[in-house]
């Protein structure tokens, strides 16, 4: 209470001049779409008189992307190949990391067995394996793929090695007790103990893999949305490059929505 | 943690301390699977090569090519990580002190945070062409948002009692930022320790995409030529010099943040070496 009193009389620290204006949900918004505007007129201004190879302004933006998805239809073949990797790549890391995550923390053998791999992998900026998979398995879609799955299973596969190696010792012991098969604990004690870890682990490996696709997209054939932003850059087509930078934001925002929704669904009793 | 039937224990605790010991483990892991490399990739040089041929690869263009390159992209990496330094502490701290400036900011620096910022590296490109500049925007926009992102939330979750001491006390306004500074040190940290791994992903990214020098030429030139040795030394190398500054920078969160956890080892380590 007293602070609060001294707080607002005494305005200095995190109280702006107009804190009552702000608080207010017209004034968010009225400072967001200030700022809105105030960033595209600028865009638009800045660039007008610009070499297009440089930058294009945001209204030539959207004719490409009218352009692009209902004219010539250019960019649906590139969504559909980017999304196809993404979420293909994305199961199969979490159908090889979770089985791995859980016997490692299942088992302090394995894990020993297997630490140093996993630490220097994981550790490793695996853009650096690029040109190394690209000589093994083509330009093509098994190098996206594979790269996907390089990419995002350590996050998945650490994530839920912790979850399990840390689940609390009295419900195992209790399990074993009334002499629970081993099955049977991994699948009603540690599954539900540790899936805040595993969830939050995919969470962290969508946003990887996404990234993964485009890096892997811009490095290889040109294939799908990193493709097309290469390939408009070679072309210095800006407005068109921006289309799919767009997109992608687009996807990468969605899917951070969309994951820390299903994480709330799916464990609401999560560690914030 | 799993059941040890009772058979099993009684067959000597001294065959568990050997064959149980992590660094036995971890050691006879390595030792096995680099046989195996080694074994079949003797006869494999154009894919998968072998740890001897990487060795003697790496060594023999150590001095000549990767040393000047691990010096290139420390340089380009060291610059734009100092800019990224520079820009995402100061702009982190005024979005978590200022209400106007964290709204006006955040929706983009969220979007722009959870969009890979690989989609940027060919405008890079077209602005600043195959450089030295290039190289250094790539590591800045890699490294910023981390940077920039947990300085906010860690500014916002500072104690609001250690702000109203320092008021209480008289601090003049930057030293109440200092506050709020030294209450997100956790944060910071992450972010550091994120901003410089992002950092060296986007310079190894942007030096295999336009050969401008430094690790990440020096990986897709040997590729081209199918030195797949030499490109294995350099991998292991960049996962290295990774770990290391990982390594750094959680040794500094911990002593910085949990002192108390290094004291309290230290008075472990001396107990112990007085009851022996």
């Amino acid at each position: 209470m007293t602070t609060t009193e001294r707080a607002g009389k005494q305005p200095s620290l995190a109280v702006a001049s107009g804190r009552k204006f702000v608080d207010t949900t017209k004034g968010r918004w009225t400072i967001r779409i200030v700022t809105l505007v105030v960033l595209l007129t600028v865009w638009q201004v800045g660039t007008q008189n610009l070499n297009r190879a440089v930058a294009a302004p945001p209204t030539e933006i959207l004719v490409a992307f009218w352009q692009q998805l209902f004219v010539t239809g250019s960019i649906w073949l590139p969504l559909v190949q980017s999304l196809g990797v993404l979420f293909g790549g994305l199961a199969i890391a979490l159908v090889i990391g979770i089985p791995i995550g859980v016997a490692m923390g299942r088992s302090k053998t394995l894990s020993y067995l297997l630490d140093p791999y996993v630490t220097f992998l994981y550790a490793l900026p695996h853009v650096a394996l690029v040109p190394l998979m690209i000589i093994l398995l083509g330009f093509d879609w098994p190098f996206r793929l594979t790269y996907v799955v390089f990419a995002s299973v350590w996050l998945v596969l650490i994530n839920t090695m912790v979850g399990v190696s840390t689940v609390d010792t009295a419900y195992t012991d209790v399990s074993i007790a009334y002499t629970a098969s081993e099955r049977q604990i991994i699948r009603h004690v540690i599954f539900p103990a540790a899936a805040p870890y595993i969830v939050a682990g995919g969470r962290q490996a969508f946003s990887v893999a996404v990234a993964a696709v485009v890096i892997s997209e811009i490095l290889s054939n040109l294939a799908g949305l990193g493709g097309q932003i290469q390939l408009f850059a070679v072309q210095y087509l800006t407005a068109n490059m921006f289309v799919s930078i767009v997109l992608i934001m687009l996807i990468a925002v969605a899917t951070q929505a969309t994951t820390a929704w299903l994480q709330r669904k799916l464990t609401p009793w999560q560690l914030s | 943690m799993t059941p040890v039937a009772p058979k099993q224990r009684a067959g000597g605790i001294r065959r568990r301390t050997v064959f149980g010991n992590k660094w036995f483990l971890r050691i006879a892991s390595l030792v096995v699977v680099f046989s195996v490399w080694e074994w079949f990739g003797r006869d494999l040089p154009y894919t998968i090569s072998d740890p001897i041929s990487i060795v003697i690869a790496g060594s023999q263009r150590f001095v000549a090519q990767i040393l000047p390159a691990i010096g290139q992209t420390l340089e380009g990496l060291g610059v734009g990580f100092g800019l990224a330094l520079l820009i995402g502490i100061p702009l982190g701290l005024l979005m978590s002190i200022s209400r106007v400036v964290e709204l006006a900011l955040s929706p983009y620096i969220s979007a722009i945070y959870a969009t890979p910022r690989v989609v940027l590296i060919p405008l890079l490109v077209i602005w600043l062409g195959a450089s030295f500049q290039m190289r250094v925007g790539t590591v800045l926009i890699s490294a910023v948002f981390p940077i920039l992102l947990n300085v906010y939330l860690g500014g916002k979750e500072v104690d609001r009692g250690l702000i109203d001491v320092g008021r209480a006390f008289a601090a003049s306004t930057p030293r109440i930022y200092l506050i709020v500074l030294r209450g997100s040190l956790p944060y910071v940290f992450t972010g550091v320790r994120l901003g410089l791994i992002r950092g060296l992903m986007g310079i190894i990214i942007a030096e295999i995409l336009t050969a401008s020098g430094g690790l990440g030429f020096e990986i897709s030139s040997y590729a081209k030529y199918f030195h797949i040795d030499a490109v294995f030394a350099v991998v292991i190398l960049v996962g290295a010099i990774s770990m290391a500054f990982t390594a750094v920078i959680t040794l500094m969160t911990q002593r910085t943040t949990t002192p108390w956890v290094y004291a309290e080892r230290r008075a472990n380590k001396q107990m112990k070496a007085v009851s022996r």
